[in-house]
């Protein structure tokens, strides 16, 4: 870390993560490398596009301690996802469009992405404070897997929230496949009749089928579960159909859980895929928080 | 490396308002500054003007002096000649006087003369030609007169005429 003279004065940093009408809040104050204070809350914010005068006024608050205000915003927009290649030319081979978004290539071993529209969106609903930090769940993944746990072989990754579920396929620090998720209560599942549907385009396979005809009987946490190991059995069938991967085999997974990730889950996903599930918990705002301190001062 | 989306800045230590206000007040600062090391340079400059100033005056002062010193030597040089040309010029008189004053059948053989007193020596035709002709003029000019007379070696009449103006320190002493 370079010097600079803001390490040693008071230093606010904000960590938030908006989600379905509630947004979890973290300050901490940092002065001389040490924590002075911290603030946890949660705060309803029913719009989606705008911050709630409660979080306002406590943000506020929160900001009036400190001269240096910092607030890094956890990005779980569906419009997000993290590709293996660096060269800027090649995107449109992912579909993806330069000029329509903001990416970023992390240690230069893989880029992150977000759509431009996103970003500006999230900057003006924090503009009567400014938003300093934008951090999506595939750095916390990456960041976790980089300074706790490398693992020698290919593996999954699953960065387990409430109503986000991101998945990430590593090998050792090179990126092999990804995918974001959003799980929404808002519609009623046609098939089923439970509160569970999920949004992205992804396509059921058999094991849809199966897992509605159950649907009558099972609790509604057993339906997120077994929803959570659709979306794992889906996406590492994706990652197979490519030729590359192929010869590549995974047999570990790894949630990271800011959540509450049932036992339950964990062994259907073991029973149903026959992989080896290790869960660790973990805080989102923590997470970022670190994060934030290493970004600001370094 | 960053791992933001958006780029991580450091807040700046001022405010922009804080930073005009402190690039005013370190302006400020730099004009007084500037303006103290002006006076004072100035001040050091008039100092040593001055003291050049001063010590061009003494060497003035000095010179005049000298010139002072010389003028009045001068001028105590002129008023000494002009007293001493006054002095010859009156001494010249009396000793016109005396001698216009000696009469025919007396003949001066010596004379001695200064401020105070007159010396005659001579020969006379007789003592009453002394008596009449010029003793009465000089008693008129010299508070004492005196004169003896005696026989030379040829026998003529020969005198000496002691003649003598009191000093004013004489007369002080007399009169204590």
């Amino acid at each position: 870390m370079s010097f600079c003279v803001q390490k040693y004065l008071p230093n606010l940093f904000v960590s938030i993560v908006l989600d379905s009408g509630v947004c979890h809040v973290m300050g901490k104050i940092l002065k001389n490398n040490a924590v002075a204070k911290t603030f946890k809350t949660i705060i309803d914010n029913p719009q989606e596009d705008k911050l709630s005068e409660e979080l306002i006024s406590y943000l506020g608050e929160m900001a009036n301690e400190c001269r240096f205000v910092y607030i890094a915003l956890y990005l779980n927009v569906q419009n997000q996802g993290a590709i293996s290649e660096l060269n800027v030319e090649n995107f449109h081979k992912y579909n993806l469009l330069v000029k329509d978004i903001d990416f970023l290539h992390v240690d230069n071993k893989w880029t992150l992405y977000t759509d431009t529209l996103e970003v500006k969106r999230l900057k003006s609903m924090f503009s009567p404070f400014g938003l300093d930090l934008l951090y999506s769940p595939f750095v916390l993944i990456y960041d976790h897997i980089k300074n706790a746990s490398l693992r020698e072989k290919p593996t999954l990754y699953v960065y387990y929230q409430e109503n986000h579920i991101t998945i990430a396929i590593f090998d050792k620090l090179d990126l092999l496949f990804s995918a974001f998720h959003v799980i929404s209560y808002e519609e009623e599942d046609e098939d089923s009749g439970d509160n569970f549907l999920e949004l992205d385009e992804l396509e059921l396979d058999d094991m849809d089928e199966d897992l509605d005809e159950e649907s009558g009987q099972d609790t509604t946490n057993d339906k997120l579960d077994r929803r959570i190991c659709e979306y794992l059995t889906n996406d590492i069938r994706k990652f197979y159909e490519h030729e590359d991967n192929k010869e590549i085999f995974l047999n570990d997974i790894v949630i990271f859980d800011d959540f509450e990730f049932s036992q339950n889950a964990k062994e259907i996903i073991e029973n149903e895929l026959i992989m080896d599930v290790e869960v660790k918990k973990v805080s989102t705002l923590e997470l970022m928080y670190n994060l934030a301190v290493k970004d600001i001062f370094s | 490396m960053s791992y933001s989306l958006i780029e991580p800045k450091l807040k700046p230590v001022f405010s922009l308002f804080t930073r005009f206000c402190l690039l005013f007040i370190a302006l400020g600062i730099f004009l007084m500054i500037s303006f103290n090391v002006f006076i004072i340079l100035s001040t050091q400059m008039m100092r040593n003007d001055i003291k050049s100033i001063q010590k061009e005056s003494l060497s003035y002062q000095k010179r005049l002096d000298t010139l002072e010193e010389k003028t009045n030597k001068h001028l105590y040089i002129g008023k000494l000649f002009k007293n001493v040309e006054n002095l010859n010029k009156n001494f010249e008189n009396d000793v016109k006087n005396t001698l216009s004053q000696v009469p025919d059948g007396i003949n001066l053989t010596q004379l001695y003369m200064d401020k105070y007193s007159l010396v005659l020596r001579g020969i006379a035709q007789d003592r009453d030609l002394y008596d009449f002709d010029l003793a009465l003029p000089l008693k008129a000019r010299y508070d004492i007169s005196e004169v003896k007379f005696y026989l030379d070696e040829d026998f003529r009449f020969s005198f000496i005429s002691t003649n003598k103006i009191y000093k004013m320190e004489d007369l002080d002493a007399e009169n204590n």
